[in-house]
This record gives C-alpha cells, sequence and structure tokens, in this order.
C-alpha cells in the first residue's frame, strides 16, 4: 500500500554549474559538470571508479575545493562555504562511526555542534534511532553493532539535524547482498517520509535502478546522460550507458541501404533498422536487450535480410524466474539471451540455435 | 572456541624477559641490606639506607631536580612534538622530509655529541648547572619518542571520521577537540610517558650539564658510585626503577581501560 508522500520542499534543490577539479596534470576528475537536482529528488550517480561521481559529491559537501565551477544549495551559493556550514548530511561507504562515543553520543554529535537543549537532544536522539529500527541500541559502542546496524546509525546520525540534502557515498558497498537490499528497501521508505533531496553515489547499477527517481550516468569526468530509470535502460544515448546499464548485446557498424531496406552492418551480419534510419554510410552502434532475444532452433527463413543470428550454445545460467543462454557465434561473438524459465526447454548447452528479435528492440545510438 | 596457547613462546618469553630485567632487580634486595658494603645477597635486613636518603638533601634535592624536570619536559615535548607530527603528517611543503629528519635526528646522534656540543653551547648561554639547561637539552633529546608514537596513530587515524564530524556541522577546532585528539590520545599518552622516562634516566647529557648547584639523580648516583662506597645508591636505584615502573604500568592500565571500554 503506497504511503503518502512527505512534502517535497523539505528538500533543497541543488544545482551544479560548469564543475571542473583537476588533480595534477592531465585529464581533470571532473570536467565541467553541469546538473539541476529538484528538490527532494533522489538522485544517483551512477559510473564506473574513476569516473568523477565520488569527487562531485566531495565537491557538493564541501571536501574538495573545486577548480571551477558554481554549486547552489537551495538558492545559495556554496562553493566557498566550508563545510560544515552547509547543512548536509552525509554517510559514508565505510561506517564512519566515532568509535569513542556511544551510538546515542554519536546520534546526537551533530544536535551537540548545534547546541540544542538536552532534552530536545535526547528525544530527537531516540526518534531518528526508532526510525532506523535502533532504538534498544543507543548505550552500545560502535563495534559492538553489525555492518548493516552501523551504517543505519549513520543514516540516523546524518538526518537527526534535518538536513536539507543528505550525500551518500557508495553507503552499502561493503555489505553483502541481502542486507544491501534490505537497506535500499529501508532507503526508499526513508525518502518517502523526510522528503529531503538525497544524492546517492554508487558503482552498481541494479541498486542505481531501484532507489532513484533519476540516473546520472558518470564516464570520464563527466555526465553522459540523465534520466528515469526507465528512460536510461530503453533509451540510452550512447554506447557507454547501454552497455553500464543492464545486460546488452551491441553491434558496431556502419548503415546500408539493401532493396530499399536500412540495415546494419556488421562483423555479425545484417539487421533491419528500425524507421527513422540514418543515411547510408553512417557509422552507428545497435543494441538489443537480451530479454528481447529469442532462440529458435530452425533456420526461420534461410538466409536473407532477417534478423537472426547462427550460433553455438555455450553456456546455460539458471537464475530462478528465467534462463539466461550465451551463444557464441561463428564470428566469435557472444550474444546473451535471456528467457522465461519455462521457454526453450529442448535447448541446452551445444544446440545450434538462431537468435532473433524485432527490428523495433533493436536501439540505434550514435 | 578453545584457543591453542602458545606454551612454547611463552616460556621463551619469559626467559628473555628474565634475562633482561633479573640484574636490575638486584638492587632491591642490595637497599635493604644493613652493611656498608655491595655484598648480595645481603645477611642482615634493614631500612637504614632509606633513613639515609632521605635525610641527605644530597639525595632528596636530586631525586625531585630529575622527577620536576622529567615533568616539564615530558609535557613541553609532547605538546611540541604533536604539534610537530600534525605538521608533517598531514601537510605537505618543501623540505618536509628534512624537516622529519632534524625531528629524529636527536635520537640517532651518539648521546655524547649532543652532550659535547650542548655543553659547549650553554656555557657560553650560561645555562650550565641551570634546571632550564636541563630541560632545553632533554626536550631536544625527548621529542622523537614523542614524533614517532605520536605519528603512529596519526598515520592510521581514519580522516573520514574527520570528514564526518565536518559534515555533522563542527568547525575544525571542534573536530579536532571532540575527534581527532581523543581517538590519538592513547599515542600522546605513551609519548608522554617515554618523554618522562628518557629524561628521567638520561646520565650523559646529565653529567656535562650538571654543576654544585643543580644535579639530577643518575648524576648524584654516578659520583657516589665512583667516589664512596654507600648503599644509599642502591636506595636511589630501587626508587627510580619503581617509579618509572609504576609510569608503565599506569599508561598500559589506562590503555586496557579504554580498550575494554571500546570492547565490553
Amino acid at each position: 500500500m503506497p504511503r503518502p508522500t512527505a512534502d517535497r520542499s523539505r528538500g533543497a534543490a541543488v544545482r551544479l554549474r560548469g564543475i571542473v577539479k583537476q588533480y595534477g596534470a592531465g585529464r581533470p576528475a571532473v570536467n565541467a559538470v553541469s546538473l539541476d537536482i529538484e528538490a527532494g529528488e533522489f538522485i544517483t550517480f551512477l559510473g564506473p571508479s574513476g569516473s568523477g561521481k565520488t569527487t562531485t559529491l566531495n565537491a557538493i559537501a564541501g571536501f574538495i575545493d573545486t577548480d571551477a565551477g558554481e554549486i547552489e544549495l537551495g538558492g545559495v551559493a556554496v562553493a566557498a562555504m566550508r563545510p560544515h556550514l552547509r547543512n548536509i548530511g552525509m554517510v559514508f561507504q565505510h561506517f564512519t562511526l566515532f568509535p569513542h562515543m556511544t551510538v546515542a553520543e554519536n546520534v546526537a554529535y551533530p544536535l551537540r555542534q548545534r547546541k540544542v537543549p538536552a532534552k530536545e537532544r535526547a528525544r530527537r536522539v531516540q526518534a531518528a534511532l526508532e526510525r532506523v529500527q535502533l532504538g534498544e541500541y543507543g548505550n552500545r559502542r560502535p563495534d559492538q553493532l553489525s555492518g548493516g546496524q552501523q551504517q543505519r546509525v549513520a543514516v540516523a546520525r546524518a538526518v537527526v539535524f534535518e538536513p536539507r540534502v543528505l550525500l551518500m557515498d557508495e553507503p552499502f558497498g561493503a555489505l553483502d547482498r541481502k542486507l544491501r537490499e534490505e537497506l535500499q528497501i529501508q532507503l526508499k521508505g526513508l525518502h518517502r517520509d523526510l522528503g529531503i533531496t538525497i544524492i546517492f553515489v554508487t558503482h552498481d547499477q541494479e541498486e542505481a535502478l531501484v532507489l532513484s527517481d533519476r540516473i546520472a550516468v558518470f564516464n570520464n569526468g563527466s555526465i553522459d546522460q540523465i534520466g528515469t530509470p526507465a528512460e536510461l535502460y530503453d533509451r540510452p544515448e550512447n554506447r557507454f550507458v547501454a552497455q553500464f546499464l543492464g545486460e546488452s548485446n551491441i553491434f558496431d557498424g556502419t548503415v546500408q541501404e539493401v532493396e530499399g531496406v536500412r540495415v546494419l552492418a556488421c562483423p555479425e551480419g545484417r539487421f533491419i533498422l528500425p524507421a527513422p534510419a540514418a543515411d547510408p554510410g553512417t557509422e552507428i552502434h545497435a543494441m538489443v536487450r537480451p530479454e528481447k532475444c529469442r532462440i529458435t532452433p530452425l533456420d526461420p527463413d534461410g538466409a536473407g535480410l532477417t534478423n537472426a543470428l547462427k550460433g553455438e550454445v555455450e553456456e546455460e545460467i539458471f537464475l530462478g524466474s528465467s534462463r539466461k543462454l550465451l551463444v557464441r557465434t561463428p564470428t566469435d561473438r557472444v550474444v546473451t539471451v535471456r528467457s522465461t524459465a519455462g521457454a526453450n526447454r529442448d535447448v541446452s548447452v551445444g544446440s545450434k540455435v538462431f537468435v532473433t528479435w524485432d527490428s523495433a528492440d533493436l536501439l540505434v545510438m550514435r | 572456541m578453545p584457543v591453542r596457547r602458545p606454551y612454547g613462546l611463552a616460556a621463551f618469553a619469559v626467559i628473555v624477559g628474565a634475562v633482561l630485567i633479573l640484574p636490575g632487580l638486584i638492587v632491591f634486595p642490595m637497599s635493604l641490606s644493613d652493611r656498608r658494603s655491595f655484598v648480595f645477597p645481603p645477611k642482615e635486613w634493614s631500612f637504614r639506607w632509606y633513613e639515609n636518603f632521605f635525610a641527605d638533601p644530597g639525595w632528596t634535592e636530586t631525586l625531585m631536580n630529575s622527577i620536576q624536570t622529567a615533568l616539564i619536559v615530558a609535557v613541553i615535548s609532547t605538546i611540541a612534538g604533536t604539534v610537530a607530527v600534525f605538521g608533517v603528517v598531514r601537510h605537505s611543503f618543501r623540505g618536509k622530509s628534512a624537516v622529519v629528519g632534524l625531528l629524529l635526528a636527536p635520537m640517532v646522534t651518539p648521546i655524547i655529541i649532543l652532550g659535547v656540543g650542548e655543553y659547549a653551547l650553554f656555557l657560553k648561554w650560561q645555562l650550565v648547572g641551570t634546571g632550564l639547561g636541563f630541560i632545553l637539552a632533554h626536550t631536544v633529546h625527548a621529542i622523537p619518542y614523542v614524533v614517532l608514537t605520536v605519528s603512529g596513530v596519526l598515520v592510521t587515524m581514519d580522516r573520514q571520521l574527520e570528514r564526518a564530524a565536518a559534515s555533522l556541522g563542527a568547525p575544525p577546532h571542534e573536530v579536532l577537540r571532540t575527534i581527532t585528539l581523543p581517538i590519538i590520545a592513547p599515542g600522546i599518552l605513551a609519548g608522554f610517558v617515554f618523554a618522562f622516562i628518557s629524561s628521567f634516566d638520561e646520565t650523559v647529557i646529565a653529567l656535562f650539564l650538571s654543576d654544585p648547584n643543580f644535579r639530577t639523580m643518575p648524576v648524584q648516583m654516578y659520583a657516589s658510585m665512583t667516589q664512596e662506597v654507600d648503599p644509599t645508591i642502591a636506595v636511589g636505584a630501587s626508587l627510580m626503577m619503581l617509579l618509572s615502573t609504576l609510569l608503565i604500568l599506569l599508561s598500559a592500565l589506562m590503555f586496557r581501560r579504554r580498550y575494554a571500554k571500546a570492547h565490553r
């Protein structure tokens, strides 16, 4: 049952304009990043390590001085402001609880810094701990808690002073998968309840898809594409985004016109392009998701202009509700096909098959 | 889960410890002898040399001199050494490795060289035979101990903790007071203890800087030993040993309490 969504105006809008950060010589770690994050939005910075996502986050937090660019939080320019004045909550990858303080003292820390009276402080600490289901743990020491519990305390500590923006730097990266999924769900609930802006950094594309209102895909120090998870998955604008988000089969080639039909000519074969297609001669990348591929044991209609790839099943991976088949083509290319559990029962490792798809499912990128 | 106890290793450690410590422990029974001799073991026991020690201002004054000097040296070198460590660990600047070398140099310089050099310099400055002269010389000698112990903890400290504190609203001086210093406190305390002891039992520089107006306990002991046969020196040695041991034990206990608190 959907819970009522908190007023998103409790969050602050974040505006980045032309952020540049250069370490030493060579390519900048962050190169002219501009981004508008809405108040109350859950946005994820997704990218491989070294793509600039964490550097951008640290620039927002104030931990690094940028070489150029403007940062606005809720309409206030903060680029020159020291981190402790920015009023931003932050959760780090390694549980950064203060080891010499109890759990409650940790959560009380930001309130002490803000001179909140003792009575109100105690009340708010308890409320924050209860929000992360750790109401009973106030007197423990951080190292008496499990990793997941420690990270929940870190979240409580980062939101107890009601910041309008919460930054999270791969917060679940050090946790095992099951725990990570639990915490992701709790975080979604927290975001809904608090209505604050959350900027979440991860290299885990599944995590990004689960959590985000929007995802900004970082690559080589700049943002390749920003959009909702569905937009990025269904309409990636370039090869990097297509490959980084979800599984994909990508074919690189040039557009040709054969008997009035525009096709992609690539080493693997010739595939019909969806209309409107680029002019002949254009170099393009075309991508088809594994779940859009079908396996047929028979030659559909012999040779000619079909979206069919011949190959041999090399690997069969059982995934519960679905099955993944890796098909190696004569051109030594491995194509991934995902089919529902019951389909293609007769196909197994060693089967000679055709992989096909609808032209409309072929996604063309420059 | 049963833990395999390394009895062999423990036995070896006890033997090595005994070889190192036992010769020193001889001073305790000797200080309780009733004869004016260093015969070991003593035939009769008495406290007469303790009475002698505390009745003789030559001994009590030098003991107080030693304690006072060591305390002041420990305080100054702990502060100066800790500040220096922050400088070299947390910042990069030109000539940094030269600064580190200078900070540690007193540890590797032959102490007799330090003593001669300081003697020559302090003669000119009229610091020979003064408490100030001892404090300056011993502080130089003690700083490397503080630098080593404090840098050990500061280097391994997780700096993300400081970033976390800043993100939670703590200005830099608050981060230092509430996060950094409490976390590196064990290293600072260890540095303090080492600095105290390094000054307390320092003899070579002290021999140069002493004069009839101001001398420390090790110098008094050396003089007593070379000039007369007086078991009072065994009392002095026992007291020095007790004080140093107590200090080390105390700091070890504080460590354990912190540890126990953190791992309860």
